[in-house]
């Protein structure tokens, strides 16, 4: 990614981005603190932070091969956890003093049990078994699940999960969410002053560092962006949709034809800041459980959940002026094979131009993905 | 023909088990749908003993495509669900059944219950027929199936199916009588401990009986409408009897010199019906799986109050249905299902299917291979689309498993 922002800040979020280990991670361990990985955002960092640790969302960045992984996982598998599982057999993950993963796809679910056969020294490794169903019946299912999780985070680090160390960690996340929805609203702008690929290093730089100081550093981005005078035309406004998305594959290729990624519905985007955690009640966990099983913008785990999908994508188009919508799905994901042609029948019926294209984690050449965005980008244009 | 039907109360015992299955047919579906009684369809047929003792015609879609992945038109639906773009790597028979779906193919049902259990296939069906817009109107119930094994996650689970329960007596005006559901759990046990007898009995040497006769008993007993009724249970006693009989008398399968035992753990693909035949009569390689363990154990559904029975329904689905356990289960508990098959079947070898649509399985390939390693188990793990043969065909897989037999020393390359 090219990014045109002259900013420090932006700078350092992006390069946090772009790799794995950090100086922000550096200083968190050189100060004695834990880092807790984790897989997918059903798991709740703030249970995480309320636990002293440091949550780092696993991602497979700087991965150039699945060949060792390879042992574990066959190509019938997606490769987004199988880059990040060549990451953790290279040792690139042995900053993290814990795993939790859960059971959100079938490939994933077994992320765990191949962590601990690789025998790699993380001292913690947990599967949490996460909701497949919406409503209110389930928060109480999902609520045992984090309870136990609790407990196992609690028995491991020797620390006391307290109810106001939850409402605490609830509040900070929600302030991270704040400032995402904030940066997001710039993108509003009919020139906005940020493009789709900078947005996503943002984020995922939020996934990747103590929650205090990306507060800090978002803000101050956000002070920077306030002063800048965007006026670049850009084709088309477009938006992504899609599951564990960590790079700016996508936006670059469509960035670098003319058209602007204003929005997204991916996992390491929108769906993470949508909305909040409730900051008061009686429980805080149950307040992160009906979180994750009532309130989040539902990925296709959650049997049930399509027509809020494609309406959380809908309402996304009209307030950021989307021209299109790209669908991306990675090979071998199940999940959003039936979701994107369900979604394409419903889009058509609204009017809304979509494509959906089939990538890889690291692909071998982007000439093809390329060519279908530029012919999607290309019809919309000639309407 | 199976090879065991020289003796006439086998010739009897198939044609009844085909009158019984007829249920699972698509066409009985259909035939159902058009006398305009009530029905209801699932993504993964949850609790058969409580539509049984409803009297209400249940359909898992999934179940009734995978039957129908043996009809010759089965490979043109495949190629026609390319159009859907779900991926060429999700499960082939739910290409074919989200196709079937969307082609109308399937009857509009009363009340549709579907859920996550057992697999990512599974689920997106499931979405997907959720999303079916002219089923738009119709009652729907959704379940999320934990993978915990623990036995507070199955009481909750039994209160997921409780509630499932009363959804159908909601929507489809057929009552749960609980005195019924018991009497059909009871008998429901007594069939679940014979299917465990004949598998059993199959670790004779020779093996008694052929491999398809697994895959019958679990199509009558745990599938269809005829769960806990004790027409099934007497056809089971009968297939006992009649496979004790050949034990005493020596018989192994007609016509084949057993040489090697092995056991395919996996669904049985459809290709199965060319490939088993071929292994035992060009190899003498009996294989011996009932349909990757049909036969159980199947926990027994404690009817003490009704509670305890929707636990052990929650038990019976999410930790002994097939496809489900293998799907949701650990890599231990494959692991020692494969020991513990291998060792009651007295098996020389393991094969075990590897089918695409298993990405849990893809995924957990290696500590299985390992655990299997460390336990002296011969195990090849082959690659196969179980719905599709033209992915690998019947020869191929037949070259590739004598070749391994060849590797392992069980037979000779000549
Ligand atoms: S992209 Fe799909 S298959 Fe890959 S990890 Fe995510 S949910 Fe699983
Ligand atoms: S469990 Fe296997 S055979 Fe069954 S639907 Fe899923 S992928 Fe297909």
């Amino acid at each position: 990614m090219k990014s045109g922002l002259n900013s420090e800040v932006f700078d350092k979020l992006a390069k946090i981005a772009g790799g794995l280990m950090n100086t922000e991670i550096d200083n968190w361990k050189k100060q004695g603190g834990k880092v807790m990985g984790y897989l997918c955002p059903v798991i709740p960092e703030e249970l995480i932070i309320a636990a002293g640790l440091l949550p780092f969302r696993i991602r497979g960045t700087g991965s150039t091969s699945t060949s060792i992984a390879d042992a574990y996982y066959n190509d019938v598998n997606c490769d987004f956890p199988r880059h990040c599982f060549n990451q953790a057999l290279l040792g690139k993950y042995d900053f993290l003093d814990g795993i939790i993963a859960n059971t959100c796809c079938d490939t994933l679910l077994r992320f765990a049990d191949n962590w601990k056969h690789a025998g790699l020294k993380t001292p913690f490794v947990y599967l949490l078994d996460n909701a497949h169903a919406a409503g209110e019946p389930m928060v109480g299912q999902f609520l045992v699940e984090l309870n136990k999780l609790k407990g196992s985070l609690e028995k491991q680090f020797n620390v006391e999960i307290t109810e106001q160390k939850l409402w605490a960690a609830i509040k900070l996340c929600n302030e991270t969410k704040e400032l995402q929805q904030q940066l997001y609203g710039l993108r509003k702008l009919p020139s906005p002053p940020i493009t789709g690929a900078e947005v996503m290093a943002v984020m995922v730089a939020g996934l990747s560092m103590p929650k205090e100081q990306y507060n800090k550093d978002l803000q101050a981005l956000l002070d920077e962006l306030a002063g800048v005078k965007a006026d670049k035309k850009y084709s088309l406004r477009l938006m992504i949709v899609g599951s564990g998305n960590d790079d700016s594959l996508l936006s670059d290729i469509i960035e670098g034809l003319g058209a602007i990624v204003v929005t997204d519905s991916t996992c390491f985007g929108a769906r993470l800041m949508a909305k909040k955690v409730a900051e008061t009640g009686a429980d805080p966990l149950y307040a992160i459980a009906k979180y994750q099983v009532m309130d989040v913008p539902f990925c296709p785990k959650t049997i049930g959940t399509h027509p809020q999908r494609k309406q959380f994508i809908l309402d996304l188009a009209a307030d950021y002026k989307v021209d299109g919508i790209v669908g991306v799905r990675f090979f071998s994901c199940d999940m959003w094979g039936a979701e994107f042609y369900m979604l394409k029948k419903d889009l058509e019926e609204s009017g809304m131009p979509f494509i959906w294209v089939e990538r890889e984690y690291v692909p071998d050449s982007v000439g093809q993905l390329q060519t279908r965005i530029e012919a999607f980008i290309e019809t919309i244009n000639d309407k | 023909m199976s090879e065991t039907m020289t003796d006439n109360v086998f010739d009897k015992l198939n044609t009844e088990c085909n009158e019984y299955s007829s249920a699972l047919l698509l066409s009985t579906c259909q035939a159902t749908a058009k006398s305009g009684v009530p029905f209801a369809l699932c993504s993964d047929d949850c609790f058969p003993e409580v539509h049984c003792a409803m009297e209400l015609p249940f359909w898992s879609v999934p179940v009734m495509a995978g039957v129908f992945t043996m009809e010759p038109q089965a490979p043109d639906l495949i190629d026609k669900s390319a159009a859907m773009g779900v991926g060429e790597k999700t499960c082939s028979g739910l290409r074919m059944t989200m196709y079937m779906v969307e082609a109308g193919m399937i009857p509009k049902p009363t009340a549709l219950i579907t859920g996550n259990i057992c697999c990512d296939a599974i689920s997106s069906t499931s979405e997907l027929m959720n999303n079916y817009k002219p089923w738009a109107d119709v009652p729907k119930f959704y379940l999320s199936g934990p993978h915990d094994k623990s036995e507070e996650s199955m009481v909750e689970f039994g209160k997921q199916l409780r509630a499932a329960a009363a959804f159908l007596e909601k929507t489809t005006g057929k009552k749960l009588d609980m005195n019924k559901l018991k009497q059909v759990c009871e008998e429901s046990n007594k069939q679940c401990q014979l299917m465990l007898e004949l598998q059993m009995l199959k670790s004779a040497v020779p093996t008694p009986i052929d491999w398809t006769w697994g895959r019958k008993a679990g199509r009558i007993a745990r599938w269809g409408p005829r769960v806990g009724d004790p027409v099934i249970t007497d056809w089971l006693e009968r297939l006992i009897t009649a496979t004790e009989q050949r034990i005493k008398a020596g018989k192994g399968i007609d016509g084949i010199t057993e040489k090697i035992r092995f056991n395919w753990y996996d669904l049985m693909p459809t290709m199965g019906d060319k490939l088993f035949p071929r292994l035992a009569k060009e190899l003498g390689a009996v294989q011996l799986s009932d349909h990757q363990n049909w036969g159980g154990p199947w926990t027994p559904i404690d009817t003490s109050s009704e509670e305890a029975m929707f636990t052990s329904f929650a038990k019976r689905y999410l930790n002994d249905t097939p496809m489900v356990k293998h799907a949701m289960g650990t890599p231990q508990i494959l692991s020692d299902e494969i020991y513990r098959l291998y060792k009651d079947l007295k098996c020389n070898a393991v094969v075990m299917g590897l089918h695409i649509g298993h990405k849990e399985q893809n995924a957990m390939h290696k500590i299985v291979a390992d655990i299997c390693r460390e336990r002296n188990i011969p195990l090849l793990q082959l690659g196969c689309d179980l719905w599709d043969a033209r992915y690998m065909s019947a020869d191929q897989a037949f070259d590739r498993i004598k070749e391994f037999f060849e590797i392992t020393g069980l037979s000779s390359a000549d």
